[in-house]
């Protein structure tokens, strides 16, 4: 038994006519309670695939509304499921009496994404498809379809193809020198590997739309985290996204290379970046860290300034005073741990928000109020890269940020820079398609005299 | 209960054979050994040498599990050598120049002592079969000698032609004979064959050789054995010595390629592409100027060289003719010439995890037979056979590894999803969880399930349990202890830290109830620590899939979505798990999503059929 579940399948009113859609085991008889005639027809007069006039009625004291309805038996209907679509007209008073009426009746309106979770389930469709489908509907513009459309073309598999295959060349390579050591195979060192890596470091990169240069557009508008060490910017970027993704510790400046994640809010995307603590560098990891994130923030990104708000108020006044001058006009101050006893006066730094990521206050109100920042500053979304979606692009950019960290400790010894590489290609794999130890081997015979 | 002449018959005296009976026997089961030749029981029929990349691993686990290739080798060898130190511990691996003569008479002398295991000479032509099992074999002589399992391990012997040039004989190793008929009966069981190829360099007279020329390789001062239960005995450790090819030799194989039977057609076996032979190698590498050669000696009462590097089956004048070119082998004497062996054998994704055949049940089939190459992967496939078939006859259940456990649990795992074109080797990678499977923990790793299994005695297991329970100890102590701002652990995790600078930096260490072996495995166990952590959610996944099991009966043909080529392996190789389905190279993602719905369908149909 699937619930009857419905949904407006056509842009949202007002407009001239929508076409509304039911799904579940008995979709028919739910909406026929809906149709006035009399004697009331039943399901089954109703002929499958065969356009029927109706007049549907939501309240008695309104007048009934002719519509156009098509029934779909189980097993034909686009998710499976049996079905009806119901053409109408898309004024909206009559809509919200519609669909009310429904609700009374035991269907119930469909989650986000629901019918094409009912089509895959159903084995109607696969993961890619469904993906490509839901990103056409969430897709807001015209450039924005062109940008789905070469997703769906296969724009995306060719480039997420092209770096998945860079880098299973180089773990070849390291695989190579791992298990044919002892025959005269030439294996990149610890050097090498970066200067192989880095190139497709910059490809994924491009791919999300991170800026190296400023001018390169990107696909999500983006947000900085920036403060001092321990001010709580990792347990912030959590909060906001709801995941785990930065290593949250109560050491100082435990977040060594930049975290992304993607925070989703009212159907808006934003990416928000977590640099490393505002530190001098200690050891050459971390500076090489460091120097690449310094990079980053020299874009003209919104930032979010964090600060620790259990610390002295000149304490901030001074920190606020060593902030680089261009980024006055972008800086946003959020101020940590308002669930501290001790936390700085009301009055002090009005503009900014005031947050707990332990107990959650103040950050739904913080979302929105990034998400309609981002869609501010950043302008119109920048249609012309590559549109992931929410899934799509969290794994690419963990592939991204895991292959930025191998970088960084590639010198660590070759079977953990490949256990670290193997892992980034892990998430691009799940993108696209998978590969197996045995395509490794593959490259090995094909580009190496082995043989002892 | 005696009606039959054994419980179990192992055919074939190889590495795969030899484990096979020995650890069935051990497991009390009368055995019969049925060879061609009880002379060549334990015969190294290649390269005198055990272990390598990969492999040092599979010996050391078949060890830990109570087999016996470690010992065997520890008793003959001659040249121990760590390969890989400068790559880090997950990657090392033992290899060991052995002594063929010694190296055989040790299996032979084990196998004579062993209680319930006798030996029969003869060459098996059929298998018995009674009430649709496997329940003897049959002699060439027409003699039948009956058993409840019969475990295959014939090696390159089936249906072998040999090739020398445009000369071919029948054969599986020179001077030795083939079997005609195995293949044909195994066929007509409905068994899928195929026929791969393989190949030897020649053999050299030492005596001739003018070592002077030749760049020496010196072993490991002081060499680790493979085994973990013995002593390595003090020896005298030999030298091993290389040369290499250069374009005049390479000239002439240029001469003579269209007389080599792997370019005229002749040979239709595919051979392996990381053991090519000379002849492949000049031709898929035209640029390389020159390829190395090492001479290996075979033991210490023979002169035989092998020349390791020049496997080839060009005609007998040509291989003089390249030898005459290396330098230090100008004047060199042919004892045999190279040659390449076709051969039989049965994709092995006819077998189950225990290696018990499909088609029949009681049949087993280990080693080359089953399309790999390699004297330790024949090994752990004929203990596990051995193992499996003593533990069915037990009614108790089979000895299956996972890959996050053992090589062998990779190698067994990757065999029943196998159709091999070229001879399966290990590799290091193809273990996922390499940085795991180590060859200096894999007694830690196994010895309880030897002891489980009664081939490793309580007081061996104890002596696992009490360094592991050392190891672990000190590792939580490096946690909490500190030395200035950090942690002990901290310490040993940064690049190249020793535990005697460690004892040097924080006093009171060197105190520790820590065993002086074990220090190394400490120091490795912190580096790889935060790895082997992250893999766990990897290992995690695996098993979760492993649990979701296909059935036997799964019809793939009525599953939606599946492209042709995923449709076409999945017939053919029926993997019994989603795990095994997703590693099939073939087989994508998308793939297995339209898999698991059709499984969920499949669930909610049988469920509301129960009802």
């Amino acid at each position: 038994m699937e619930e009857v579940i419905f949904a407006l399948s056509s842009p949202p009113p007002p407009a001239p006519l929508v076409l509304l859609r039911l799904d579940g085991s008995e979709a028919t008889a739910r909406f026929l309670e809906l149709v006035v005639e009399s004697p009331p027809r039943r399901a089954e007069g109703l002929l499958p695939r065969v356009p029927l006039r109706v007049n549907l009625t939501w309240d008695a004291d309104a007048p009934p509304t002719p519509a156009v309805a098509v029934v779909w038996k189980r097993g034909s209907s686009w998710t499976g499921n049996e079905g009806v679509e119901v053409a109408l007209p898309g004024t909206p008073a009559i809509l919200d009496g519609i669909l009310a009426r429904l609700e009374q009746v035991g269907a119930r309106p469909a989650t986000p994404g629901e019918f094409t979770r009912r089509a895959f389930l159903n084995g109607r469709i696969d993961l890619s498809r469904a993906e490509s489908v839901a990103a056409l509907i969430e897709a807001e513009d015209r450039a924005a379809v062109a940008a789905v459309r070469r997703v769906l073309e296969g724009e995306m598999a060719r480039q997420i193809g092209s770096a998945a295959a860079e880098l299973l060349q180089v773990l070849a390579m390291l695989e190579a020198g791992l298990d044919f050591s002892e025959q005269e195979v030439e294996s990149p060192g610890s050097q090498q590997a970066r200067v192989l890596l880095e190139p497709i470091l910059a490809d994924l990169d491009q791919m999300l739309g991170a800026r190296s240069s400023g001018s390169v557009a990107g696909a999500i508008p983006r947000i900085l985290l920036w403060g001092r060490p321990n001010a709580g910017k990792s347990s912030l970027l959590n909060a906001l996204t709801g995941e785990e993704l930065a290593i949250v510790d109560a050491a100082a400046g435990t977040t060594t290379d930049a975290v992304r994640g993607l925070l989703m809010e009212s159907g808006r995307e934003v990416e928000i970046l977590d640099l490393p603590g505002d530190r001098e560098a200690q050891g050459e990891v971390e500076s090489r860290a460091l120097e690449r994130a310094r990079d980053v923030v020299d874009a003209d990104d919104p930032i979010v300034w964090v600060i620790d708000g259990s610390r002295d108020a000149a304490e901030i006044e001074q920190e606020r005073a060593s902030l680089p001058e261009e980024w006055r006009s972008r800086v946003h101050p959020v101020l940590t741990r308002c669930d501290r006893e001790r936390f700085v006066d009301p009055q002090f730094l009005p503009e900014a928000s005031r947050v707990s990521s332990k107990s959650g206050e103040g950050i739904a109100a913080l979302r929105q109020h990034l998400v309609a920042w981002s869609a501010r500053s950043a302008g119109q979304q920048r249609s012309d890269a590559l549109r992931f979606n929410a899934r799509q692009w969290q794994l690419v950019s963990t592939c991204r940020d895991r292959l930025s960290l191998a970088i960084v400790q590639a010198d660590a010894g070759p079977e953990l820079l490949v256990e670290d590489l193997k892992d980034a290609l892990r998430h691009l794999e799940e993108v696209t398609g998978e590969s197996t130890p045995e395509d490794v081997l593959d490259l090995i015979f094909s580009r190496f005299c082995l043989g002892k | 209960m005696r009606d039959v002449d054994a419980e179990v018959i192992v055919v074939g005296g190889g590495h795969a054979g030899c484990e096979a009976a020995l650890a069935a026997a051990r497991l009390g089961r009368e055995t019969i050994l049925v060879t061609l030749s009880e002379d060549t029981i334990g015969a190294l029929s290649c390269n005198p040498a055990i272990g390598g990349i990969g492999k040092g691993q599979l010996t050391r686990e078949i060890d830990a599990l109570g087999g016996v290739q470690a010992q065997v080798a520890d008793v003959a060898g001659l040249h121990y050598r760590m390969l890989n130190t400068s790559k880090g511990e997950a990657v090392q691996s033992l290899r060991a120049q052995v002594d063929k003569d010694l190296y055989s008479k040790e299996m032979r002398r084990l196998i004579s002592v062993q209680p319930h295991l006798r030996v029969v000479e003869g060459s098996v032509e059929d298998i018995h079969i009674v009430d649709g099992v496997a329940a003897g074999v049959q002699l060439e002589d027409g003699a039948t000698v009956t058993s409840r399992k019969v475990i295959l391990t014939n090696g390159t012997f089936l249906r072998a032609v040999m090739h020398i040039g445009e000369i071919q004989s029948e054969g599986g190793r020179i001077g030795e004979g083939t079997v005609r008929q195995l293949t044909g009966a195994l066929g007509g069981l409905g068994l899928e064959t195929g026929r791969l190829k393989t190949g030897t360099p020649p053999r050299l007279d030492g005596s001739s050789i003018d070592w002077s020329q030749l760049e020496v390789q010196r072993p490991d001062a002081n060499p680790q054995g493979f085994s973990h239960w013995n002593q390595l005995p003090e020896r005298e450790w030999m030298n091993c010595h290389t040369t290499r090819t250069d374009e005049s030799v390479h000239d002439v194989i240029r001469e003579y390629l269209h007389r080599s039977p792997i370019f005229s057609g002749q040979i239709e076996g595919v051979g392996p592409r990381y053991c090519p032979s000379i002849e492949d190698k000049v031709v898929r590498f035209p640029d390389r100027q020159g390829h190395v050669v090492h001479l290996e000696r075979e033991g210490l009462q023979t002169p035989s060289i092998y020349v390791n590097g020049i496997s080839t089956s060009l005609p007998a004048e040509a291989q003089e003719k390249l030898v005459a070119r290396i330098p230090g082998l100008e004047t060199a004497r042919f004892l045999r010439h190279g040659y390449a062996v076709e051969y039989d054998f049965f994709p092995p994704h006819q077998i189950a995890r225990t290696f018990e055949c499909q088609a029949l049940s009681g049949l087993y089939l280990a080693g080359q037979i089953c399309g790999t190459s390699g004297y330790e992967e024949a090994a752990a496939q004929g203990f596990l056979a051995g193992v499996n078939a003593a533990l069915d006859l037990a009614n108790q259940p089979p000895l299956i590894l996972g890959r996050d456990e053992a090589y062998i649990g990779v190698l067994a795992d990757d065999l029943v999803r196998c159709d091999p074109r070229e001879p399966y080797r290990m590799f290091t990678s193809r273990a996922e969880f390499r940085l795991m499977l180590r060859h200096d923990n894999a007694d830690l790793r196994l010895a309880e399930k030897g002891e489980m299994l009664g081939l490793i005695s309580q007081e061996q297991a104890d002596r696992v349990r009490r360094d592991q329970q050392q190891i672990t100890e000190t590792v939580s102590r490096l946690h909490r202890e500190r030395h200035g701002t950090r942690t002990l652990h901290e310490m040993m995790r940064i690049p190249g830290a020793t535990w005697s600078g460690l004892i040097e930096a924080v006093p009171g260490v060197e105190n520790w109830d820590l065993d002086v072996r074990l220090r190394d495995q400490v120091r490795v166990a912190v580096r790889y620590e935060s790895y082997i952590e992250r893999q766990q959610g990897e290992v995690e996944r695996m098993r979760r899939q492993e649990q979701w099991s296909l059935p036997a009966d799964l019809n793939y043909d009525t599953i939606p979505g599946l492209r042709n080529e995923a449709r076409d392996w999945l017939n053919r190789l029926r993997p019994d798990t989603v795990a095994s389905a997703q590693r099939i190279a073939g087989v994508s993602p998308s793939d297995i999503s339209c898999l698991m719905v059709a499984l969920r369908a499949r669930g909610l149909e049988e469920e509301l059929e129960s009802h």
